[in-house]
């Protein structure tokens, strides 16, 4: 541990993931669910093999792999809507951003690709 | 400043505006607030990782100073059998409470003086096994002091948008 490096001091006190309405956060998992995306998330932000198989687990028997993703990154972790918000970048996830951006601050939202029109828009 | 990883020995810095400092001991924190950190280390059963590395108290430990030196070999407290004991009042307790606060009145008023935990050790424990939303929660509310560091590497790590990417930004 004491070899351990330390960030310098991160200036987000945004809204945490943990403290995300359920709504939004129900609607988020069950999108996250349909890309099948949990383990890019997971591989992305580093989550220890044990904690993967925790997801696994969870999936096995049913259940959310994203929603027991974010008890993880956001629920012991302590991460907020912002750094999902990279996340998802990261991934090119855009949707996802798109979902989200209510919780961010709106100087980000030029980081979301504008949607392509669909015929129906035409 | 004092860090939140401090060893034995750590300066213990009064803040008159905290609530506690990290020399109170957990057996004198108020149980509304014991109540609110256990509800965040009931999420991802935290509570289990922090039980499993409370240290045995050594004779050099000094939690006066709100810390405790970890023993050499590395001793355990707690055993896999006592967490299975907690697991087991788990399924018999009714829905408003919570598990992890059952775990913390067990450690909370164990040992004897000089031997029980503090808000200190209690923050130092949280930091070590990376139980970060209940660690942020102590630091703020309990000691008015800073959030611990993160590392630098790991899913503790901060995650922040990457400037300089090639996607097109929109104005």
């Amino acid at each position: 541990n004491a070899n351990r490096t330390r960030s310098r001091s991160h200036q987000d006190d945004t809204l945490l993931i943990r403290l995300l309405p359920v709504s939004a956060r129900h609607q988020l998992c069950v999108h996250l669910d349909s890309l099948d995306v949990w383990q890019q998330l997971a591989t992305a932000v580093k989550l220890y093999p044990e904690q993967v198989e925790q997801i696994r687990h969870q999936k096995d028997r049913g259940r959310s792999p994203s929603n027991e993703f974010m008890n993880i990154w956001g629920g012991q972790y302590n991460h907020t809507v912002q750094s999902l918000f990279a996340l998802f970048k990261k991934l090119k996830l855009h949707h996802a951003m798109r979902m989200i951006k209510d919780y961010v601050s709106e100087d980000l939202h030029k980081y979301i690709p504008r949607s392509l029109p669909t015929i129906s828009d035409l | 400043m004092a860090k939140a990883n401090g060893w034995c020995g750590v300066e213990v810095q009064g803040n008159s505006s905290s609530k506690y400092t990290r020399t109170t001991e957990l057996r004198r924190v108020e149980d509304n607030d014991i109540y609110k950190l256990a509800t965040i280390l009931d999420v991802n059963a935290c509570w289990r990782k922090l039980m499993s590395i409370i240290p045995k108290v050594d004779v050099q430990a000094c939690s006066a100073a709100g810390a405790v030196k970890v023993s050499a070999n590395g001793g355990r407290k707690y055993t896999a059998q006592d967490i299975s004991l907690i697991d087991g009042v788990a399924e018999r307790l009714p829905p408003d409470q919570s598990i992890s606060q059952v775990m913390i009145d067990e450690w909370k008023t164990s040992g004897k003086l000089n031997e029980r935990p503090t808000v200190g050790v209690l923050l130092q424990l949280l930091v070590e096994a990376e139980l970060y939303s209940a660690a942020d929660f102590v630091a703020l509310n309990f000691l008015n002091e800073p959030k611990p560091e993160r590392p630098t590497d790991g899913p503790a790590a901060h995650f922040s948008l990457e400037l300089g990417d090639d996607m097109d930004v929109d104005t």
